[in-house]
């Protein structure tokens, strides 16, 4: 089967669809660069903070001065768009990994999904086959599998985030952002009506989970990618996602055929397609290596399965967070805490507001997470006690909001958290997420005074 | 038999329909309920509910207390100024007099950290006209003294430090009854004497035309806040009413409410960790207790600012100065309720209450005295008024949509 499998992903198809892949990733990737530079981003998120949360693992990891920082993303901005170019792709793509995710890892804070998107794209341009727009010019069809299953591995599970009863059946958090937007054009004015967010829920889960196919199907395709298109136009019109909607509209055309871009060429210039577009005959000798395969099967099965580990931990994701990041669940929850520690050694008590340590973007992120509170708590505990040279307690009242649910506690306020260590386990330490649905507003009705 | 190609056109269909379909049902479901002719059923009144709340507040909340400050604080400007005329007992007691009701309209204002009162990094359209008036937690008393000693309060007043004018420091010059400096005795005022070249006299009345001069420096600031808001002025108050207005720096109605919400985190932020868990000792504070920390040393004011600092709050959460919730003007109360969070309203106002009793109940005046004879008093009143915050900041944020203060502009997921 895997002989099968390797003969079949062997075949060669032009590089085209693979270099037009490789052209907008590459603009993406010095786009996205540059944003931090032009919007003072690299200040704000990693100049302004003097504390950082680190990922599990990655303490280790340096945090650069700011001017070495615009220096990398200078950089990051260069080796973009030498990708773009097809400049030494390999190498200038493996420079832009290295680079932004470093910067990605210096603070938990800044986790985004598509963040991580860019780096597990551009890593795969690192390992993909050269590809240009010569017609001539020939890939294995299976690098073009691998991109396309790396894409629908990020919708398909991006809809299963969205298989639960507060989004499929009480319409939150669209519900609630929603009613914020009626300042939209044209379709503002709907956007307070429950049913409509409902419908806008079925529509997004449907959407995310079905896409994959629908643009794996030739006679689906276009209809398919008529719908993505205006669906990432509407997210990028109604939230402030970022860069998200032109990755994911600039890499479903994965899904086309591989010689799209010549086509496309020759309807511009009204010339024939070199070659006629068909297939070329597969050159003997142009066999995938078998580990090639597996390594690629590999890949997509960390990819597929990783998102999936919160359901060992039991509990709703959204509430304690365990595997809640690296798993795609983009937009699927509206969170919202008030954290104060409590730190305690011999008989003294002190309040401990993590403003005094964060900023207020920082503290925002932090207030709904767990793990990030729990950092903070030792953080906070190690300082008191190289201040007091004494053994401290830190206990923390938090408290959250999931998806406009009344406020209830997130941590145990009788755990000692210095007596907590983070890692992969179940966080007893977290309540449980409390019952009863989130809240449901309707569309805005005068109140008799 | 079906054809591929058929079959394909099935699939095709069913992934249109399941996408774009979903949605519009929704919308058709909204539109049958429409019995006036306007978008979904909804009026334009209901259309424009946040639109409407937020230029209620503004109009009913904002507008109404800058107009009242700038009018106590030209007030107060006037007794300084007879004070500094005329040094007297007399002339003295009536400053003080004035001081209180003056402070405490400011202490109202105080609460309202958006437009021009804030720095522009804070609020759309910020001047950072608040500290010309009130520097809080900037105050430097021996820089006072220093110039009251060399006379640099004759220059002009915006020449001088923020934390060397204001209310803070009028507040030291007007009850501060010692003509003892506040500087280390190694301080150049001490060490080369100058202090001790100044009779009691002189220093009185250095101190009396010092307060002047930086009274009528803030009234004349709250005077240039005021009319920056005012509708024939400056006429921030557009950035609240009306969001097609051309100049505007608010985009739309949500964000005015966010602005507005923005403001209300002064009583988070300012008010329960910086005025009550400092000298409560709850935080930064190494003794039991740090009456040090208390806003209004000299004039033993501190809880009544407080409790000025909530109704703000409370003001601007119903819309209304009254914040009682009897007004007819629309609030956040009217908006929570309006879209169905009637218990989110419940809990806010119940937190509002829960909040006046636990600052009522604070010793007056509530300075080191009060605080070394009862500890816990501020620190029961610290409790009393967390539920209020803690709601501020979950469930009112998440219900309405709104972001914290200051957070940075950026992506989400």
């Amino acid at each position: 089967m895997l002989d099968r499998l390797t003969e079949r992903a062997s075949r060669p198809v032009p590089a085209a669809s693979l270099a037009a892949f490789r052209v907008l990733l590459g603009l993406i990737m010095a786009w996205s660069a540059a944003r931090f530079v032009i919007n003072g981003w690299i200040e704000r998120f990693l100049g302004e903070p003097t504390y950082f949360f680190h990922y599990w693992g990655f303490d280790w990891l340096p945090v650069p001065g700011v001017p070495v920082l615009y220096g990398m993303f200078g950089a990051m901005v260069v080796l973009g768009l030498l990708v773009a170019a097809g400049v030494g792709t390999r190498a200038a793509a493996l420079g832009f990994f290295v680079i932004f995710t470093w910067v990605e890892l210096i603070d938990v804070t800044n986790y985004l999904n598509h963040y991580y998107l860019v780096s597990l794209l551009s890593l795969l341009v690192v390992v993909l086959p050269a590809a240009s727009f010569r017609a001539d010019h020939t890939i294995p069809v299976g690098a073009i599998w691998l991109v396309r299953a790396q894409i629908a591995i990020v919708y398909v599970h991006a809809g299963l985030a969205k298989f639960t009863t507060d989004w499929l059946i009480h319409a939150q958090p669209l519900n609630i952002w929603l009613q914020a937007r009626t300042h939209v054009p044209v379709v503002g004015e709907l956007f307070p009506h429950w049913e409509v967010a409902l419908a806008m829920s079925w529509a997004g889960f449907l959407y995310d989970t079905t896409v994959p196919i629908w643009l794996s199907i030739r006679r689906t395709r276009p209809w398919a990618y008529a719908v993505l298109v205006g669906f990432h136009t509407m997210t990028a019109m109604l939230f402030t996602i970022g860069m998200f909607p032109y990755i994911m509209t600039a890499a479903a055309l994965i899904f086309f055929d591989p010689d799209w871009p010549l086509r496309l060429r020759a309807a511009v210039t009204r010339t024939s397609v070199s070659g006629g577009g068909a297939t070329p005959a597969s050159p003997a000798g142009n066999r995938l290596a078998t580990w090639v395969v597996v390594a690629a099967l590999a890949w997509c099965s960390v990819q597929a399965l990783v998102p999936l580990r919160t359901w060992l931990y039991g509990g709703n994701v959204l509430w304690h967070e365990q595997g809640m990041r690296w798993s795609w669940r983009v937009m699927c929850r509206e969170k919202n805490g008030a954290v104060t520690y409590l730190v305690s050694w011999g008989n003294r008590r002190e309040m401990v507001t993590p403003s005094r340590y964060l900023t207020a973007h920082q503290e925002r992120e932090m207030s709904g997470q767990p793990d990030m509170i729990l950092q903070l708590a030792h953080h906070i505990g190690d300082e008191y006690r190289a201040r007091t040279g004494q053994d401290v307690a830190v206990h923390v009242d938090a408290w959250v909001s999931l998806n406009g649910r009344p406020s209830a506690r997130l941590i145990d306020p009788d755990v000692d958290l210095m007596q907590v260590r983070d890692g992969l386990r179940r966080a007893t330490w977290i309540t449980p997420m409390p019952t009863g649905p989130p809240i449901r507003l309707h569309a805005p009705r005068a109140v008799p005074r | 038999m079906h054809s591929p190609r058929t079959h394909h056109r099935a699939l095709a269909f069913t992934a249109a329909a399941a996408i774009t379909l979903g949605a519009g049902g929704g919308l058709m479901l909204t539109a049958c309920g429409d019995d006036n002719g306007s978008g979904g059923g909804l009026s334009p009144e209901e259309l424009a509910y946040r639109a409407d709340v937020s230029a209620s507040i503004a109009t009913n909340v904002i507008l109404p207390l800058y107009r009242t400050c700038a009018l106590d604080l030209d007030g107060l400007a006037d007794a300084v100024e007879a004070w500094a005329a005329d040094a007297t007992e007399s002339t003295a007691a009536t400053a003080r007099d004035a001081f209180g009701p003056a402070w405490l309209s400011w202490q109202r204002c105080e609460g309202l950290q958006l437009g021009p009162a804030t720095m522009p990094a804070v609020s759309p359209g910020g001047e950072d006209l608040r500290d010309e008036i009130y520097a809080w937690p900037l105050s430097n008393t021996c820089r006072a003294d220093i110039a009251t000693a060399r006379l640099e309060y004759e220059g002009a007043v915006s020449n001088l430090l923020v934390s060397t004018r204001g209310l803070g420091i009028l507040e030291y010059l007007l009850f501060n009854e010692s003509t003892a400096n506040t500087c280390p005795p190694n301080n150049a005022i001490n060490d080369g004497g100058e202090w001790a070249a100044l009779t009691d006299d002189e220093i009185r009345q250095r101190r009396a035309d010092y307060a002047a001069a930086i009274a009528r420096h803030a009234a004349t600031q709250a005077a240039v806040l005021r009319d920056r808001w005012e509708p024939d002025g400056g006429n921030f108050l557009v950035n609240f009413t009306d969001f097609s207005a051309s100049g505007r720096v608010v985009r739309n109605a949500q964000e005015a409410l966010n602005i507005i919400s923005n403001a209300m985190f002064y009583f988070e932020k300012e008010v329960k960790d910086m005025k009550m868990a400092q000298p409560a000792g709850l935080a930064l504070c190494a003794a039991e207790v740090c009456p040090e920390a208390l806003e209004s040393r000299w004039a033993g004011l501190s809880a009544e600012a407080m409790a000025a600092n909530l109704e703000t709050l409370a003001a601007l959460y119903y819309g209304d100065l009254e914040a009682d919730g009897s007004g007819t003007a629309l609030g956040f109360d009217d908006l929570l309720r309006a879209i169905g969070a009637g218990s989110v309203a419940d809990a806010f106002e119940a937190g509002i209450d829960e909040s006046r009793a636990a600052l009522a109940a604070l010793p007056r005046p509530l300075d080191a005295d009060a605080l070394a004879a009862d500890p816990d008093a501020l620190r029961d009143a610290y409790e009393g008024i967390r539920p209020l915050t803690t709601l501020l900041k979950t469930q009112f944020l998440s219900v309405l949509d709104l972001e914290l203060p200051n957070r940075a502009e950026g992506d989400n997921d």
